[in-house]
């Protein structure tokens, strides 16, 4: 994937029932490298299912993923287009630092100059690091992956405010290499980084916010 | 391609263990057969393997289903890692079935 290049990732016609109860109806979002998408909704609105969805792993009534105008139906299986944080721990417990560093093509010092704490677990393994580490380590991981789009599900769920400052600035400087989706209920912090930011209002519709805080009033998120 | 196929490993070390030990541990249960007893006992092995099987995508689907988003991002679907791991796992399964006949036969 020609990292020099902006890309564009469009979801759209997104459409989720389980057992007939309708989560998303008719989504469109759009994300592009160089970009920090926003994505809010109150709880159960379908947010991470959203994120699943565009990532290819969940599967819903209709979906239509395109990168740069062609449909992709199963995105994560394309090497190099997309990575994805869940929200909860998804890394072997089994494995040390270093293994699922090289499995994910992610340099470990260049893991350590964002967070030099992580020095000295390059040997350890994850499940013996606190849950705080582990999900930094994780968001670490997903956000540096040679991907040209990301999609983070609460990156700042667990950790401290001195490490969520922190991955803003990763964030940040990602940012100028890949197109990142960003969910989080600290919606300041997500306000923050974004350059365009959608909400999911019930039933499951997706509105590109212009006015942001006012439209945030608007339809009941705040 | 080298990576794909670590990562089928480690998804495979995480449950393999017990898919080759319960029917071995079955076959040492009925009294380890050899030779033509063994052959006769084989398919039944197999099948047994096959259910196994199943009941390992089950409790993996509903237990652990948070893990695949590990080797999705890797580029890997569920299909890709039960379909490496079970060929894996029918691979060592023959190798154990022939080198007990084998065995068998030499000391006879």
């Amino acid at each position: 994937m020609d990292k020099m290049k902006g890309h564009v990732l469009e979801a759209d016609s997104m459409w989720l029932e389980y057992e007939g109860c309708k989560i998303l109806q008719n989504i469109y979002l759009q994300m592009q490298t160089g970009h920090v998408t926003g994505l809010l909704g109150r709880n159960g609105t379908g947010k991470s299912s959203l994120m699943q969805m565009i990532f290819g792993t969940l599967r819903g009534q209709n979906q239509s993923v395109r990168f740069n105008g062609d449909y992709v139906s199963h995105p994560y299986q394309h090497p190099g287009l997309i990575s994805y944080l869940p929200q909860h721990a998804f890394i072997p417990s089994n494995l040390r630092v270093s293994e699922v560093c090289r499995l994910y093509k992610v340099d470990f010092t260049d893991l350590c100059r964002h967070f030099q704490d992580l020095e000295q677990y390059n040997l350890t393994r994850v499940k013996d690091l606190s849950t705080g580490n582990r999900r930094l380590l994780g968001t670490l991981l997903v956000l540096l992956m040679p991907v040209a789009f990301t999609l983070l599900d609460e990156p700042f769920a667990a950790l401290s405010p001195l490490s969520i400052e922190q991955m803003r600035r990763v964030i940040t400087e990602q940012k100028a290499r890949k197109g990142i989706l960003i969910s989080d209920h600290a919606y300041e912090d997500v306000l923050g980084l974004a350059d365009a930011t959608y909400l999911i209002v019930p039933v499951g519709r997706s509105i590109l916010l212009k006015d942001v805080y006012s439209e945030l009033e608007e339809f009941g998120y705040l | 391609m080298k990576t794909k196929l670590h990562l089928s490993a480690i998804f495979y070390r995480s449950f393999g263990f017990y898919l080759w030990a319960i029917p071995m541990a079955a076959w040492r249960a009925l009294g380890c057969p050899t030779a033509r007893n063994l052959y006769v006992l084989i398919p039944a092995l197999v099948l047994f393997k096959f259910f196994l099987q199943g009941i390992t995508i089950y409790i993996f689907r509903r237990r652990y289903a948070h893990l695949f988003f590990f080797y999705a991002n890797a580029n890997l679907s569920q299909r890709q890692l039960f379909a490496a791991a079970f060929v894996a796992d029918f691979v060592l399964f023959s190798l154990s079935m022939g080198i007990i006949q084998l065995a068998s036969e030499w000391i006879r």
